[in-house]
């Protein structure tokens, strides 16, 4: 009897165990939670869940945390969680244009298996109208995408259709356009790692990197009930996964295979398609200054004195 | 320093500004991206926002100032945000201060390109329009209009004026919008992104197409009538309020003036005071944009004079205008011709 | 011999038969010889130091009025004539003729033209008629258009009066008001349909080309004039006033290059002049404006006089001298949109003649006049039938009294049977002035020296005199 119960104990402890370690897959940085008014500190709470039950996270139990901030200039700071309002959250600095990257990485070993997790989010420094402008500074170099060495595993953005490199970083992708990822695996394109697209209201697409570690995917629009407007922005959730075969021991214990996670939560805009268009524009240019250019060219040619 | 003054008195004004128009473009408009240079958002002329954080180094105030009054009316003395509002327009006037109405006529990139387009039409032996006197005291009240209503409405977004209903947050900047500005000086940096219809709600298709509107009548009265815009813009309205107070003036000797009408006929702005008023002293009008053309047309000693700060600059000399109307009639056949055959001869 | 104009058939109401009508060409010819050679005798003999460089314009003078002269001037070339300065030189010159103004000052044709006008009237007008019913203008050339603006009523009749004998008359309409914008434009319209027509007359199109240069030579003569302007106003007289009215009224009487050299040698003359400080005459002289109607050669006779009488005309406001070509024209675009209204703006807006209402333009560069050229007096002279010029003289002489200028109102034509009677008059006017300037003189000098308040005696008078005399000669000791 006792043996039975301390078995399903056993059994439980490590069903809850294995349960909240697969609630971190869950843990992503909130770009979200910036303070309006300070313009010049990002505040990134830790989050948990989906669209639309979030809700904060107040602990790491059990995991090796690490938190890095890749600044613009290409310098790694290490930074650590502090408690605000009951939950985790990440405060730093960004007092120059560009854009900084915050990571936080939490490992654990779990049956043999290294579960290495990764969460980033972009911050645009200095992004407000009424802060300083770009004079003087390299755009480019300040907010092309870039890779992070110190973590493991990486997914960069590096373009969406349309738009220039230096914005990539800045605006968010819009719906309708091809983005694509390159994953890194300890500096090195990865291939075959498995890159997911989800949209706020569910909808998903995965596609694999290949050889050079791209891979290619369309956002759609899912979400119908919003009027939209240039200034709506919605989320989407960009996750990829690797799974390693290397052996080795860490303090937890030892492991044979290494899993290696990122989310990483972005924006997603409109498409301008939906608001704007250029070709309308030119219809009605080129009409008034035909009529109204025209008009005024025959009115002086016939009260010509 | 009299041979000095003389030869700035000689000059050949019209070389001078077009050279001068072209520098303060070229800074005005590139100089943020390739000389780094950073002149805020307080400029008084119509360089515009939308280019300053991409390649220009200054931003046109106006733009600005609309945004600035987006905010509900005690928020304008009690936060910092609204004291920001004061210490920027204090920033504005002290870049007025310095040169009047000088920056219209020689540092608007929106005028350089007026000026350029009439040089198109002078290529073409297009005849100028010219507006009587009476059609341009009806057209000035367009300016105010413009001015007060630019002004008004992103104070209405978070304020109800009367009771009326507050308008959506798309009339932030409702000159932005229809400013000819926006759309004609970001294709001088390859930006075609600003000539769109927004068709995400009513007020922004009808703002966006006033736009192209006015980008529109802008290009075609730009090419019939010297410096057209210049009578419809807001921020010469805003201008005229404080004009007295500047530094560089423009000063009249009515007792020397023949009433030739020279200053009126070279006048870009046919201002008629400058000509037939020979009881004022300072004929700053409001459609100047003070580009002297009128101290260099002008043939008697010492009638029209710029001052700055009531040190002369320069005056209204005999001497340069037998000089300047020289250029302008060019060189006679035989000297022309000697001018060849020396060449000839070298060769 | 001088070779005759083809006469055309006169239709008048009095025919007169060719014979008498060559025998009135023929005396009034050796008349006006007669009145050049004595008006330049009198000119050289009675006023001293005249420039070398005047001989020029003597020798112009003769050559228009001395029919021994006889020569090819401007054979074969298209003449404009015209009376007044309303009508633009530059147009004419760009459509391949020449303007020459007929304002005439000949006494002898004043008698001819008497037949024609009335008793009162001006007596520029008769003589103009007198010279165009004579058909004497010189130079010899083809005269396609007479061109009569219609500024006072003499010249807007004499439309119709020459119409008896001329049949090239032209009518350019002068609005009788500046003001307005439609009188502008108006003019502007007048002048643009005398362009066409004078195109079609010579048959040579205006282009830009040829009016630039046009108006080059234009503006060549005008800054040769300002600079002669200018030098005018030196404290100390350099040059006699009827020179400069006989210099400038050559203008009319040529082409405008050789004007241009003449008179940039004339000023190069009175440079010298200044630089050695032989003057015409101390400061003590009263310098004078002298304003009305126009002198024009050979009629000099008040100018003539003033100075004999010890005045000297430092600058004058009349249409033969200062007027012609004071003001300058400027354009924006050197097309001929521009250029012709331009032109047209320069005839009308500054024109200080006084057939324009209101006259305020007028008035305003006397006053600037009088104090540029630090005028003691002003003469204002009008011929007997000129209305313009008396009904002014009210007003000015109100404005005048005003400012403490003294004016003389001479009303006088062209014969010389008022000469005695002038003469008293102004030597009285002169003398008046000459007082008033001693006893400034005496107010400054007592001053420095403190004797306000005694009361001076006739021989400390002369000893001032004597010392300020003394003070001036050696002005150069005490740095002038």
């Amino acid at each position: 009897m006792m043996l039975t119960q301390t078995f399903l104990v056993c059994m439980i402890i490590l069903f809850i165990s294995t349960a909240s370690a697969s609630d971190i897959e869950d843990v992503w940085l909130d770009g979200r939670g910036y303070n309006w008014c300070k313009l010049f500190l990002a505040d990134l709470p830790l989050k948990t869940g989906h669209y639309p039950n979030k809700r904060p996270v107040n602990d790491l139990n059990g995991y090796h945390v690490k938190v890095f901030i890749h600044t613009p200039h290409g310098d790694i700071k290490k930074a650590c969680f502090i408690e605000k309002n009951g939950a985790l959250s990440l405060s730093f600095p960004t007092p120059t244009k560009g854009v900084y990257i915050a990571f936080f990485v939490a490992e654990r070993v779990i049956d043999k298996i290294r579960e290495i997790h990764i969460s980033k989010q972009e911050i645009n420094g200095d992004q407000f109208w009424y802060g300083k402008s770009w004079a003087g500074l390299d755009r480019k170099t300040l907010t092309i995408p870039r890779l992070t060495r110190e973590v493991p595993f990486d997914l960069i953005r590096e373009r969406i259709r349309r738009m220039e490199i230096a914005n990539t970083n800045i605006w968010p992708t819009g719906e309708g356009d091809f983005t694509t990822f390159r994953a890194y695996f300890r500096g090195n394109p990865q291939e075959g790692a498995p890159v997911t697209l989800t949209t706020r209201e569910g909808w998903s697409k995965t596609a694999i990197t290949d050889a050079d570690g791209q891979a290619s995917l369309q956002l759609i629009r899912d979400d119908y009930k919003r009027k939209f407007s240039r200034l709506t922005r919605s989320e989407v959730m960009v996750k990829t996964s690797l799974l390693t075969s290397k052996e080795g021991e860490t303090a937890d214990g030892p492991y044979t295979q290494t899993h290696y996670r990122m989310i990483w939560p972005m924006e997603s805009t409109p498409s301008y398609l939906e608001w704007s268009s250029r070709i309308n524009a030119l219809y009605l240019f080129l009409l008034i200054l035909s009529m109204v250019g025209g008009g005024i060219f025959l009115y002086r040619f016939l009260t010509l004195k | 320093m009299k041979s000095f003054r003389r030869r700035i008195n000689n000059v050949n004004l019209n070389r001078f500004r077009s050279l001068f128009q072209i520098g303060a473009f070229l800074i005005l408009v590139y100089g943020g991206y390739y000389l780094g240079l950073e002149l805020g958002r307080g400029l008084p002329i119509m360089t515009c926002l939308y280019n300053h954080h991409l390649y220009g180094s200054g931003g046109c105030f106006f733009g600005y100032f609309q945004r600035l009054l987006t905010l509900p009316w005690p928020f304008y003395l009690t936060t910092p945000w609204g004291k920001k509002n004061l210490i920027m327009f204090l920033v504005f006037l002290m870049w007025f201060l310095f040169f009047n109405k000088a920056w219209c006529g020689y540092m608007c990139p929106l005028g350089t390109i007026q000026d350029w387009i009439s040089k198109l039409r002078q290529i073409l032996r297009v005849r100028y329009s010219s507006y009587t006197a009476r059609q341009h005291t009806i057209l000035k009240t367009i300016k105010y209009f413009l001015l007060v209503c630019s002004l008004l409405a992103p104070m209405a977004i978070f304020n109800s004026f009367f009771g009326l209903p507050k308008l959506p947050i798309v009339w932030e900047c409702p000159f932005c919008e229809i400013c000819p500005g926006r759309k004609i000086i970001l294709l001088f940096i390859g930006e075609l992104s600003e000539w769109h219809i927004n068709f995400v709600c009513t007020d922004t298709i009808v703002l966006t197409s006033l736009g192209i509107w006015f980008t529109a009548l802008f290009l075609i009265g730009g090419f019939f009538k010297k410096r057209f815009f210049c009578l419809f813009c807001p921020m010469n309205a805003l201008h005229h309020l404080f004009t007295r107070l500047a530094f560089l003036k423009l000063y009249k000797d009515g007792s020397k003036c023949t009433r030739c009408g020279n200053c009126y006929r070279v006048c870009d702005a046919e201002i008629l005071e400058v000509a037939d008023d020979v009881e004022s002293r300072y004929i700053v009008n409001d459609r100047c944009s003070m580009c002297f053309k009128c101290v260099a047309a002008c043939p008697e000693e010492d009638c029209l004079k710029v001052t700055f700060l009531g040190f002369p600059i320069f005056n209204s000399t005999e001497e340069g205008f037998i000089r300047r109307q020289n250029i302008m009639l060019g060189y006679p056949p035989k000297k022309r011709m000697a001018c060849i055959n020396k060449f000839k001869k070298k060769k | 011999m001088h070779k005759q104009v083809q006469k055309k058939e006169i239709n008048n109401v009095e025919s007169i038969s060719s014979d008498r009508f060559e025998r009135m060409q023929r005396r009034t010819l050796i008349h006006l010889a007669m009145e050049a050679k004595k008006t330049l005798d009198e000119i050289r003999n009675h006023l001293p130091a005249h420039p070398e460089a005047m001989e020029y314009f003597y020798e112009r003078c003769k050559l228009f009025y001395d029919y021994e002269y006889g020569n090819d001037l401007w054979q074969g070339e298209k003449l404009v004539a015209y009376t007044c300065i309303h009508v633009p030189e530059e147009l004419v010159r760009a459509a391949g003729a020449i303007p020459v103004r007929i304002c005439s000052g000949a006494y002898s044709a004043d008698q001819i033209g008497a037949e024609f006008l009335p008793a009162k009237s001006c007596p520029i007008m008769k003589s103009t008629a007198g010279m165009a019913f004579l058909r004497l203008f010189r130079p010899y050339g083809e005269v396609v258009m007479m061109v009569i603006p219609t500024t006072c009523d003499q010249k807007t009749k004499f439309n119709e009066i020459a119409g008896e004998f001329r049949d090239d008359l032209y009518i350019l309409e002068l609005p009788p008001s500046k003001e307005s914008e439609e009188s502008r434009v108006y003019w502007q319209r007048v002048i643009k349909r005398f362009a066409k027509d004078l195109e079609k007359k010579t048959g040579q199109r205006i282009t830009r080309r040829r009016l630039k240069a046009a108006m080059k030579t234009q503006l060549a003569a005008q800054s040769a004039f300002r600079e002669f302007y200018q030098i005018r106003k030196d404290p100390d007289p350099l040059i006699w006033g009827t020179d400069s009215i006989l210099a400038l009224n050559i203008y009319f009487l040529d082409d405008p290059e050789n004007w241009t050299s003449a008179m940039k040698m004339l000023i190069k003359e009175l440079l010298i002049r200044k630089e050695k400080k032989t003057f015409l005459a101390t400061r003590r002289s009263p310098r004078i404006l002298l304003t009305g109607t126009p002198l024009i050669f050979p009629n000099i006779k008040l100018s003539f006089l003033i100075e004999q009488l010890g005045g000297i005309i430092v600058a004058d406001e009349t249409c033969s001298s200062n007027r012609l070509i004071y003001d300058m024209a400027a354009f924006d675009e050197g097309f001929l949109f521009d250029m012709v209204p331009a032109i047209a703006d320069r005839y009308l807006k500054p024109c200080t003649c006084p057939n324009f209402t209101p006259d305020t333009d007028r008035e305003r560069k006397i006053l600037e006049m009088i104090k540029a050229f630090s005028i003691d007096g002003v003469i204002y002279q009008f011929y007997a039938g000129c209305v313009l010029y008396e009904m002014a003289v009210r007003r000015m002489g109100i404005m005048l009294e005003e400012r403490g200028i003294p004016m003389l109102y001479v009303e006088t034509d062209y014969s010389p049977d008022d000469i005695g009677q002038l003469s008293t008059r102004i030597e009285a006017f002169l003398e008046s002035i000459k007082a008033k300037k001693r006893g400034k003189r005496i107010r400054r000098l007592t001053a420095k020296s403190k004797l306000k308040n005694q009361r001076l005696t006739m021989e400390d008078y002369h000893v001032f005199c004597r010392v300020g005399h003394w003070l001036y000669r050696h002005q150069d000791l005490f740095g002038g």
